[in-house]
């Protein structure tokens, strides 16, 4: 299994699909750091003397808190960059009589099990390297000040389920959102995992993540509650939702569950 | 080969940390703020154009206000987005203000409550109502005048949704946020 899995992970991250994802979300990362922190890099001096406001740091300009057009970018594309390194490889794994050789040799759960896996880690991956990257360069270039709620400047309200958390310990939030989204977006990844089974065409199974995502924001937005996409953003997770998050999760874990059992049972492969 | 192609990735790997540090440590260097201020209920703050010493505060329920003063009924109350009337309570901050400067207006705009992720700003038409004989424009400069700073709070807003999470919240009255300083109004 060790082994499959290295082999697995090389497949989903040694690849020219893995190189364009990441390429992509520092593209839209460098664009924030570009539009909007060196902006205010440069005019840091005149922000130290002003008493009224507290200077923009690090906690209230990273990308994640601050909620820019470039935020918003990457939260509409990330399913689909995260899908496209790996996820054509369980259908195409079928297609092309693949998995035949690999089954010879190992049992056929566990060689799904490391395919489900590493599409959760790679899609995770995908999704938290440009924020970890946007978080380190916005800390090289603005001073980690702590974040004040009385300033009136940060998005997070007292209904947001980690506002005390980003308040009082700003480290340990970034670290929990990184984590939130790691977990988030890598089960969204999952979804291929679920269509590869269901679709008749490679493309489709890589677009199928970002199909669903998209779809649940807006059937959400027309009945007035929060999805997926708003309570990733973490800042905008909130206390009153969270019975939904736990609610679509589950959903979530439940269909990805049950496409595990249902390859593993079926005598396809002989 | 193989081998120093290892060596000189982790060599490049330990230049970026180290180069990544440098930058993080200069930046909160270059830029470093003034230490923050707490103060407590009782001690003096001065600022440049006034100076105000916190007295007292008290957290009063809806049904206490009204009593109090009967007007408030009309000031607190507000309507959700799910057109749901909400009944505010309030949190009155008892102080003694000395100005020596009054050409910048009365400064609302200084003082905030927070704790946590909660923040509130003085509500005018509580101030006007509970601070009847305050007339900011008439004042005279560097006599202590006792003054009710008034916040509305609207519990319903809050994770648990009650009355008591606010008595239990560490609330402060921020007075500048550059440097940072404020009045810690909870007992330790």
């Amino acid at each position: 299994m060790k082994a499959l899995m290295k082999i697995e992970l090389e497949r989903a991250f040694k690849n020219k699909w893995f190189y364009i994802s990441v390429s992509i979300t520092l593209l839209i990362v460098l664009m924030d750091i570009w539009q909007n922190v060196l902006p205010i890099r440069k005019n840091m001096e005149s922000w130290l003397n002003e008493s009224a406001y507290q200077c923009p740091g690090l906690y209230m300009q990273w990308m994640e808190i601050n909620l820019r057009a470039p935020s918003m970018i990457y939260h509409f594309i990330i399913p689909l960059l995260a899908a496209l390194p790996y996820s054509m490889s369980i259908y195409t794994d079928v297609k092309n009589h693949y998995m035949n050789n690999i089954v010879t040799k190992i049992e056929k759960k566990k060689y799904y099990l490391s395919k489900l896996i590493t599409q959760f880690i790679g899609g995770g991956c995908i999704a938290t390297l440009p924020l970890l990257c946007s978080f380190i360069v916005t800390a090289m270039l603005l001073p980690a000040i702590h974040p004040v709620a009385a300033t009136g400047q940060y998005p997070l309200k007292v209904s947001a389920v980690f506002g005390d958390l980003f308040f009082y310990n700003p480290l340990l939030f970034v670290i929990v959102l990184l984590i939130i989204d790691f977990i988030g977006f890598g089960m969204i990844n999952c979804i291929a995992y679920i269509f590869a089974d269901l679709l008749d065409n490679k493309y489709m199974v890589a677009l199928s993540p970002f199909i669903i995502y998209f779809l649940q924001y807006v059937v959400c937005s027309l009945i007035g509650r929060d999805s997926i996409r708003t309570y990733l953003q973490v800042v905008h997770m909130r206390v009153q939702y969270l019975g939904y998050i736990l609610f679509d999760f589950t959903v979530l874990i439940a269909a990805i569950v049950i496409a595990y059992i249902v390859r593993c049972k079926r005598k396809d492969i002989l | 080969m193989f081998k120093n192609k290892k060596v000189i990735g982790v060599i490049v790997g330990i230049l970026t940390v180290a180069f990544i540090i440098f930058c993080i440590v200069q930046t909160n260097i270059t830029f470093a703020l003034e230490d923050e201020k707490p103060m407590h209920i009782g001690e003096e703050i001065v600022r440049e154009k006034y100076s105000i010493t916190v007295k007292d505060y008290e957290i009063v329920s809806n049904s206490d206000m009204q009593k109090r003063y009967p007007a408030s009924k009309e000031i607190l109350i507000s309507q959700n987005k799910d057109n749901e009337v909400e009944m505010g309570d309030a949190i009155l901050v008892h102080c003694v203000m000395n100005f020596k400067d009054k050409s910048k207006g009365f400064p609302y705009a200084d003082f905030n409550l927070d704790s946590g992720s909660f923040r509130q700003g003085i509500s005018a038409e509580l101030f006007a109502l509970i601070n009847k004989e305050f007339k900011f424009s008439q004042i005279e400069l560097n006599k202590d005048y006792e003054i009710t700073f008034p916040f509305e709070i609207y519990p319903i807003r809050f994770r648990l949704g009650g009355f008591n999470e606010i008595k239990t919240m560490k609330i402060r009255l921020v007075c500048c946020l550059n440097p940072l300083i404020y009045v810690q109004l909870y007992k330790e």
